[in-house]
């Protein structure tokens, strides 16, 4: 069994389209490109750990409650 | 750190856009004029020409473009840094196989390129070796 969790899906877009915010904003709020906030929606991309807690801490969430791994 | 450095810093990370095109002209004025010391003063102004086309059609681009954006080497995030990252280091095991394939040939051969093509396998060795003597201590 690998030591490490691959994350499946998020709830970004959700929480995005749940604010009425662009992912042009969003990814200025958190200083990345839209393409970056693109490909973390679609699940292309998993953020880093300090991205992670920023997008979680922008909705006001915790990392767990944003990003999901297998199977949780 | 004072605020000059750090303006500095912050302008080696994140060069203005203009910077890219203004590059590419440095570099093609560099090259006419070595082509010119080697006695190729003719073609001096293609290959300025091919430059100015280069680094123009990059900052045309640039704000549509994420890859072209990135060919002008603006990564402003760390998915995109990450993507350079993986460009570079696809870049560098392409050209070792072009090396020790090149030093291969040419000593089949017995072509001089040789010992070129031995110089480069070197140098990408070394860098390799380096890289991960300096990274791995960081880390």
């Amino acid at each position: 069994m690998s030591s490490t969790l691959d994350i499946v899906e998020n709830d970004v877009r959700e929480l995005r389209s749940a604010l009425g915010i662009s992912q042009a904003d969003l990814g200025a709020a958190l200083g990345v490109s839209r393409q970056t906030v693109i490909a973390i929606e679609k699940g292309k991309y998993d953020p880093s750990l300090p991205l992670a807690i920023s997008i979680a801490r922008h909705f006001g969430l915790t990392v767990e409650e944003v990003f999901h791994v297998d199977g949780q | 750190m004072s605020t000059v450095s750090r303006s500095l810093t912050s302008w080696m990370c994140r060069p203005p856009r203009w910077a890219f095109p203004v590059f590419c002209v440095a570099l093609g004025l560099v090259l006419a004029g070595a082509m010119a010391l080697g006695g190729d003063a003719e073609a001096w102004w293609w290959v300025v020409g091919v430059f100015v086309v280069y680094g123009g059609l990059l900052f045309a681009l640039s704000p549509r473009s994420e890859v072209a954006s990135l060919m002008s080497g603006d990564a402003r995030d760390e998915r995109q840094r990450s993507i350079n990252e993986k460009a570079s280091a696809a870049s560098f095991s392409v050209l070792v196989v072009v090396f020790v394939l090149g030093f291969l040939v040419t000593t089949a051969t017995g072509s001089d390129l040789a010992v070129a093509f031995s110089t480069l396998s070197a140098f990408a060795g070394l860098t390799w070796v380096t890289a991960l003597v300096v990274l791995t201590r960081r880390s």
